[in-house]
C-alpha cells in the first residue's frame, strides 16, 4: 500500500449510481474507489469492474479475435489489476493502466498457446470447421433496418476484422487502441510502454496496410 | 525510415489530431499542394472509420461477480489460473486438478495432524511464548484441567471489582476457602497464554516432587509486577478472543443478570461464563474425587427428580428466566451424565478411571427460594460430612459466618453421620426421592448421597441426641466403605465412638429442639412459613432448617437462618411438612452457581483396587483426617502425591484474595 488513504475522507458512493460509462468516469471517482479497494472493499472494486469491464473486454476481443478467451483475459487483468492494485501509480489515470495489464494479459496468453490468429468476430460456437464465421452480427448499434444493408455491412465489418486480424499485434493493438477505444498516442504510449513517436509510427504502418487490405471496399461508401 | 515514410507518418497523427499546431499547419499546407497526400490521407481516414466502426460487444454482466468471487477464491485458496489456461482446457487439465485436490487433501491432513515433532516444537514454540511475557519464573505445573479456569483468580478478582446486582442471598453458613487454610495451590499458566492462574487446592501435592518455590516475601515483590504483567496479558488475550468470531464472550455480571431476566441467556453462553458471574455461587474443591462426584450425583438426583432441564455442553436452547437448570462441562461430565442416567455405574468402582470424576463441572440452579434452602443444607451437610473444602459466596462476598457453623460441624460430622447412616429413616431432603436415587438404606450405594440430603442441622441433632443418652457408636462393619471411618493420621486405627441412631429423623414442629427455649420463636416461624404455599421442585420437603442452638456446651451457628448480616438467603423456604403444592407464580426464584472441582484425578492416583483405605485412588474415602487437621489449622498439608502437580505460592480463593 502507498498510504494514500487520505482520500478515504471523500464519500465513496459504493452504489451502482456510479456512472457506469468510463468514458464519462470521473477520474476523482477512480482515485476514491481505488483508495476503497486498497482498503480491502470488494464493492469498490466491483463499481470499479463494472466501470471498465465493457472496455476492457472489448480491447481484449479485438486483440485476440475470440469472445471466450476475451472473456477469460478481461476477468484475468481485473483480477491482475486489483492483485497489483498497490502498485498503481496515482499520476497515470487508472484505466490506462488497466488497459496496460489487459494487453500484457492477451499478448503473454496468445504467446503462449501459440494462436496467432483468430478469425471468429462472435464465438467458437458459431464457427465453421474452417473458423470462419459465417454469421457476424453486425453492430446492435446500426440504425439502417434494412437486410441487405445489414448483410452488406457484416461482410465490410468481416473484411475489416479479417485484416485487423491479419496485422501483427503490435500493430492490431495500437489500432484498436487509437480506433475504438480514442486513446491518445501518449496515453497508448503509456499503455504499450513504447515512445509516442513509436506509435505514430505503428499506427501508420497499421493503417496502410489495412488500407492496403481493404482497398477493394475504399470508396465503397 | 526514409523521410517520406516520416512525411506521410504526419497524416496519421493529422488525422488523429495528435500534431502540434505548427505540424498541423505544415502538413495542411501539404495536402493543399499534394492530391496524392490528400488521397492517401482520405484513405486513411476511411480505414480508420472502419475500425472504429467495429462492432462492440458488452462483457458479462456478471464478469464483476466472477471477478470478485475468483479473487476471494484466490486468496483463500492461492491458486491462480490464467487465461491461457482456460483458453487450453484441455484434457491434461482434468488429472491435474484431481492430483492438486489430492495434494490438497494431503497437505490438509499433515496440517491437521502434525508428527511428534511438529508437537513438539509447538510445545517448545509455547513454553518460549510462556517465558518471553515473563512468567516462567514462577514455578507452575499444567492446569489440572480446562475448567480449572472456572477457579481462575483473576477471573474472579476481575468479577469482584465489579458490583453486580444480586437476586438473593443464601445465608448458608460456610467459610471461605481462605479460612480453612488450604495452605497450597495449584499455580499454572493458561494454555497459550501466559496469563498465569493459580487454584487453590485441598491437598494431595507432593511437595518433593515439585520445584522449588521462591520465598514468600519473594513473591509479594514480585506480585505486583507479576499482576501487571497478568493484566496486559488478559487484555491482549481478550482482545484476541474478541477478534475470534468463534469466541463466544462470557457474559459479565450485568449483562448475565439483564439478559437473563430477558430470556436472552443460552446454554452455551452459560457453559462459558465463569463462576464469577454469579452472584451467589458455591465452589468447591475436593481431592477426594468421589467426593466431588457424589456431591455432583446428589444435585442431579434432586434436579433430575424435579425436572429440570439439563443444558449440555452444546445446548444452545434459551433459559427461561424462572428455569431451573444445570450443565456439565466437558465431554467427561456428559459421559458421567450418561452414566448417571443409565443407573449403571453411578457410583465409580474403586479404582476405576472415571474420567467424570477428573473434571470440574458447574450446575447453575435457578430454584424457588424456597426449594433453594433445603437443597444448600443438604449440600452443606454432604460438604461437611465429606470435609471438602468450599466456599459459599453471596452477592460476590463469602460468608464468614458459616465457617464456625462448618467447623462446628465438621468436629461433630463422624458419628452423626454415621448415625444418620444407620437410620432406616425415610430419606429426606431437597426433591425427595428420584428415580435415580433409590431408597436409602446402610448397604445402598446411594447412602451417601441420600443421607447428605438431611440437613447439617439434623444430623448435628441427632448426634447431639445421642451423645445425651450415652449410646455407643455401631460399628461400622455393616456400614458402606464411604461410612467407615479411616484411621488417623497418626496411625491410631482406633475409630470414633459411634452411636447408633435411634431416633426418626426430625420433621419441622414435632423436633424436641424447636420446642424448646429461644428456639421456640423460630420454630413458629418455620411453621409459620411452611404453611404458605411453595411451589417449584415437587415431592416430599423434609429437610428441616435449623435454627441457632446451644447444645452440648457447643455453639452451632445458624446455617440457613436471618442472623449473618449480608449473607441472609431472604425467604429461604422452611420445610418440614410434606407438601406438593402449586408453585405461586409470583413465588421468587434464585439462581446459584455451584462450581464442583476435584484436584487429585483418579488416573494420576495410585492404583487401589478393592479396596478404599488409601486416600490415594480411593473412591469411597473423604479425604484423611491429617489434611482435615491442616485445613482447618491452616497449616500446610502433608505432601499427597497427585500427579506431580506443582505448588503454587498464591492461594487463590476468593476468601484469599479479598483477605
Amino acid at each position: 500500500m502507498d498510504g494514500t488513504y487520505s482520500n478515504l475522507r471523500r464519500p465513496i458512493q459504493l452504489t451502482d449510481a456510479v456512472h457506469p460509462d468510463s468514458r464519462a468516469a470521473d477520474p476523482e471517482d477512480d482515485a476514491a474507489l481505488i483508495v476503497a479497494c486498497r482498503a480491502g472493499e470488494m464493492r469498490a472494486y466491483g463499481l470499479l469492474v463494472r466501470r471498465y469491464q465493457d472496455r476492457v473486454f472489448n480491447l481484449c476481443w479485438r486483440m485476440c479475435g475470440n469472445r471466450d478467451d476475451a472473456e477469460d483475459f478481461t476477468q484475468e487483468a481485473f483480477v491482475k489489476a486489483l492483485q497489483s492494485i498497490d502498485r498503481f501509480a496515482d499520476r497515470s489515470r487508472f484505466y490506462t493502466w488497466l488497459f496496460r495489464i489487459a494487453v500484457n494479459v492477451v499478448i503473454t496468453a496468445r504467446r503462449q498457446s501459440g494462436r496467432r490468429r483468430t478469425f471468429s468476430l462472435e464465438g467458437d460456437a458459431d464457427s465453421n470447421s474452417d473458423g470462419r464465421s459465417d454469421s457476424y452480427r453486425p453492430a446492435l448499434a446500426s440504425n439502417d433496418p434494412r437486410p441487405e444493408d445489414r448483410a452488406m455491412q457484416s461482410e465490410h465489418q468481416g473484411l475489416v476484422l479479417e485484416a485487423l486480424n491479419g496485422l501483427d499485434e503490435g500493430h492490431r493493438t495500437v489500432l484498436v487502441l487509437r480506433d475504438m477505444e480514442s486513446l491518445g498516442y501518449d496515453e497508448i504510449a503509456d499503455i504499450l510502454s513504447v515512445p509516442a513517436g513509436t506509435v505514430k509510427s505503428r499506427i501508420h504502418r497499421a493503417r496502410t496496410a489495412l488500407r492496403d487490405a481493404l482497398e477493394p471496399l475504399l470508396g465503397m461508401d | 525510415m526514409a523521410p517520406d515514410a516520416k512525411k506521410y507518418e504526419q497524416l496519421s497523427a493529422y488525422i488523429d489530431g495528435e500534431l502540434p499546431d505548427a505540424q498541423r499547419d505544415k502538413v495542411e499546407r501539404w495536402l493543399a499542394e499534394d492530391a496524392q497526400a490528400r488521397r492517401l490521407a482520405d484513405e486513411l481516414r476511411q480505414v480508420a472509420g472502419m475500425v472504429a466502426a467495429l462492432p462492440r460487444g458488452t462483457a458479462g454482466a456478471d464478469l464483476a461477480d466472477h471477478v470478485i468471487a475468483r479473487l476471494e477464491r484466490e486468496t483463500l485458496l492461492g491458486e491462480s489460473q490464467t487465461p491461457a489456461n482456460s483458453a487450453t482446457r484441455t484434457g491434461w487439465l482434468k488429472p491435474l486438478a484431481i492430483a492438486a485436490a489430492l495434494l490438497m487433501a494431503v497437505t490438509v491432513g499433515w496440517l491437521a495432524f502434525p508428527t511428534e515433532l511438529e508437537k513438539e516444537r509447538n510445545i517448545v514454540q509455547l513454553a518460549e511464548n510462556e517465558r518471553s511475557i515473563g512468567t516462567a519464573d514462577t514455578p507452575r505445573s499444567p492446569p489440572p484441567s480446562r475448567e480449572f479456569g472456572e477457579f481462575d483468580s483473576d477471573r474472579i478478582a476481575k468479577k469482584e471489582a465489579v458490583p453486580s446486582p444480586s437476586i438473593e442471598s443464601p445465608a448458608i453458613a460456610a467459610r471461605p476457602l481462605a479460612d480453612v487454610g488450604t495452605g497450597q495451590s495449584l499455580q499454572y499458566e493458561e494454555e497459550g497464554t501466559g496469563l498465569g492462574a493459580s487454584a487453590p487446592m485441598a491437598g494431595g501435592i507432593d511437595e518433593s516432587k515439585s520445584p522449588a518455590r521462591p520465598a514468600p516475601s519473594e513473591e509479594r515483590l514480585a506480585s505486583s509486577d507479576l499482576e501487571s504483567r497478568r493484566q496486559s496479558a488478559t487484555e491482549a488475550r481478550e482482545h484476541q478472543l474478541q477478534q475470534d468470531p468463534t469466541f463466544i464472550k462470557p457474559p459479565t455480571p450485568q449483562d448475565f443478570e439483564t439478559r437473563f431476566a430477558q430470556n436472552q441467556v443460552r446454554g452455551l453462553e452459560i457453559q462459558s461464563a465463569p463462576i464469577a458471574v454469579f452472584d451467589n455461587r458455591l465452589e468447591v474443591e475436593a481431592a477426594d474425587p468421589d467426593a466431588v462426584h457424589g456431591l455432583s450425583r446428589m444435585i442431579e438426583a434432586d434436579m433430575a427428580g424435579n425436572f429440570v432441564p439439563k443444558l449440555h455442553e452444546n445446548d444452545d436452547r434459551p433459559v427461561e428466566p424462572t428455569q431451573a437448570f444445570y450443565c456439565g462441562r466437558s465431554d467427561a461430565d456428559r459421559r458421567a451424565d450418561l452414566d448417571f442416567e443409565n443407573e449403571s455405574n453411578q457410583k465409580a468402582a474403586p479404582g476405576d478411571s472415571s474420567d467424570a470424576d477428573t473434571s470440574a463441572r458447574i450446575y447453575v440452579l435457578n430454584v424457588p427460594r424456597s426449594q433453594a434452602a433445603p437443597l444448600l443444607n443438604s449440600m452443606q451437610n454432604y460438604l461437611v460430612t465429606n470435609q471438602v473444602e468450599s466456599q459459599w459466596t453471596a452477592n460476590g462476598q463469602p460468608i464468614p459466618a458459616a465457617n464456625a457453623a462448618a467447623e462446628t460441624l465438621r468436629q461433630l460430622v463422624p458419628s452423626s453421620f454415621q448415625a444418620l447412616s444407620a437410620s432406616q429413616g425415610e430419606p429426606l431432603g431437597m426433591g425427595g426421592r428420584s428415580p435415580l436415587n433409590p431408597p436409602a438404606g446402610k448397604d445402598s450405594p446411594n447412602a451417601l448421597a441420600q443421607g447428605s440430603t438431611r440437613t447439617s442441622a439434623e444430623a448435628a441433632s441427632c448426634e447431639n441426641d445421642k451423645v445425651a443418652h450415652g449410646e455407643k457408636a455401631d460399628s461400622d462393619q455393616d456400614k458402606p466403605d464411604s461410612f467407615r471411618e479411616k484411621p488417623d493420621a497418626d496411625g491410631d486405627d482406633a475409630r470414633k465412638p459411634e452411636l447408633p441412631y435411634k431416633g426418626p429423623a426430625r420433621r419441622a414442629g414435632k423436633s424436641p429442639r424447636a420446642r424448646s427455649g429461644d428456639d421456640a420463636a423460630v420454630a413458629d416461624r418455620i411453621k409459620k412459613e411452611s404453611t404458605a404455599p411453595r411451589g417449584g421442585l415437587r415431592g416430599r420437603q423434609t429437610a428441616e432448617i435449623t435454627p441457632t442452638a446451644q447444645e452440648g456446651g457447643k455453639s452451632e451457628p445458624d446455617f440457613v437462618g436471618p442472623p449473618t448480616a449480608g449473607a441472609e438467603f431472604a425467604g429461604a423456604g422452611h420445610g418440614g411438612v410434606d407438601l406438593d403444592p402449586p408453585a405461586p407464580a409470583d413465588e421468587p426464584f434464585v439462581t446459584i452457581a455451584i462450581a464442583l472441582r476435584t484436584t487429585q484425578t483418579l488416573k494420576q492416583a495410585a492404583p487401589t483396587a478393592g479396596t478404599s483405605q488409601s486416600n490415594e485412588g480411593s473412591t469411597d474415602q473423604p479425604i484423611d483426617a491429617a489434611d482435615n487437621e491442616a485445613a482447618r489449622g491452616g497449616r500446610a498439608q502433608p505432601p499427597r502425591a497427585i500427579g506431580g502437580a506443582a505448588p503454587a505460592s498464591q492461594p487463590t480463593s476468593q476468601g484469599a484474595r479479598r483477605g
